[in-house]
């Protein structure tokens, strides 16, 4: 029965999200079209390698920022990693972001109403996280808002971004770009998007990790690897630090929603949601090579290949 | 033959219960809470789209885009 209800609630979470997140994404496009001042078609080409930084766990459990401190390829971090990036000492050459959520992920750039968006919201101390912002602290909410104002960087928007992310960007240099949500026929949501905003479309996979995926692709760059893209909780992990928590925990049969899984790494767990994105970005990668470095997690699969990040350093004489 | 009218004592009517939660709408209200970083997503083969070609089927495509 679990693995019937995992299934199953899998296969309708395309379907939550459309009904989620639809009339929010059309509602921020819209208003986020007079903001638009240049798109990622003006975006350099460029074919360096490209390594993308993600926010899973394995970023800060395998320690994997200092590891890169060599590489001068294109460095693409999600808006989940881009702080830990600077702390690293390293400034990315582009961040992305996709979510439309309107108090949780202006965070990830330092959040000027921290107290009003955290309050009564555990979004991010159900997070396997790096520390600082597992303690959800008003002091750490203000060095990274120093931080992030210190360093910005070119940013890869999705019209899709709340307006609170969009004030705190200002600084960047920003391109957008519209979510490709659905093939955009007449009709479509992305259609409707695109046309309301002059923007070219980047697929999601419903994650920014896979985001940044197709954005290095659309870059130009052939030889890609991702840390801290895990899709997957490690093994240790308490459930009640998991996404889906609040959703599941008065499961009677919950365990059966977080079935083990052998990762490249050793085991991990995964949930319907980390399944899902799993699954949509090997289908968008359809067998074309990637090198995931990430020391962790749960991805594998046709045209991945794991490694040590040094070891894919040192193939491209890092 | 009369017709049998009550004569006894009835029991008040309760107001009527409230509507039991639909357990898969609930289920999806919780889901909809707690899942964050998820975006629509139901396109599974084209990665970019400039935005004003016709949409022929073809798979993804990133470096014709850029022409």
């Amino acid at each position: 029965m679990g693995q019937t209800r995992f299934q199953e609630l899998q296969s309708r979470i395309a379907q939550i999200g459309l009904e989620h997140h639809g009339e929010t994404i059309i509602e921020n496009s819209r208003r986020n079209a007079q903001s638009v001042r240049q798109t990622i078609r003006e975006s350099a080409r460029d074919e360096r390698p490209c390594l993308i930084v993600s926010a899973g766990p394995s970023l800060y459990r395998e320690n994997i920022l200092p590891r890169i401190s060599g590489f001068n390829g294109t460095i693409v971090a999600t808006d989940g990693a881009y702080i830990q990036c600077i702390r690293a000492g390293i400034t990315p050459d582009w961040v992305i972001t996709i979510d439309p959520h309107p108090t949780r992920i202006v965070r990830w750039f330092g959040d000027p109403h921290f107290e009003e968006n955290s309050r009564h919201d555990d979004y991010f101390a159900r997070q396997d996280l790096d520390v600082d912002f597992r303690e959800n602290s008003a002091r750490q909410n203000a060095a990274n808002i120093e931080a992030v104002d210190a360093h910005p960087c070119n940013l890869a928007i999705a019209t899709s971004a709340p307006a609170n992310v969009v004030a705190r960007t200002s600084a960047f240099a920003r391109y957008w770009f519209a979510p490709l949500v659905d093939s955009p026929v007449v009709g479509s949501i992305t259609r409707q998007i695109c046309e309301r905003t002059g923007c070219p479309a980047i697929n999601t996979g419903g994650t920014v990790g896979t985001a940044a995926y197709c954005f290095a692709r659309h870059l130009g760059a052939q030889n890609i690897a991702v840390v801290g893209m895990d899709f997957g909780y490690y093994a240790g992990t308490p459930l009640d630090q998991t996404q889906e928590w609040n959703m599941l925990k008065a499961e009677p049969d919950v365990h059966d929603f977080y079935p083990v899984r052998n990762g490249h790494w050793g085991a991990g767990y995964t949930s319907p949601t980390y399944a899902w994105y799993m699954q949509n970005f090997l289908d968008l990668l359809d067998g074309e090579r990637v090198v995931n470095c990430s020391g962790g997690g749960l991805l594998q699969g046709p045209g991945v290949e794991c490694m040590e990040v040094e070891e894919w350093l040192d193939g491209l004489g890092n | 033959m009369s017709l049998l009218k009550s004569n006894f004592p009835t029991k008040p009517v309760e107001p009527d219960a409230p509507e039991p939660l639909d357990p898969k709408a609930e289920f999806e209200r919780k889901a909809r809470e707690s899942i964050g970083g998820s975006m629509v997503f139901t396109e599974r083969k084209l990665r970019y789209w400039n935005g004003t070609d016709e949409v022929s089927g073809a798979a993804k495509s990133d470096s014709a885009d850029r022409t």
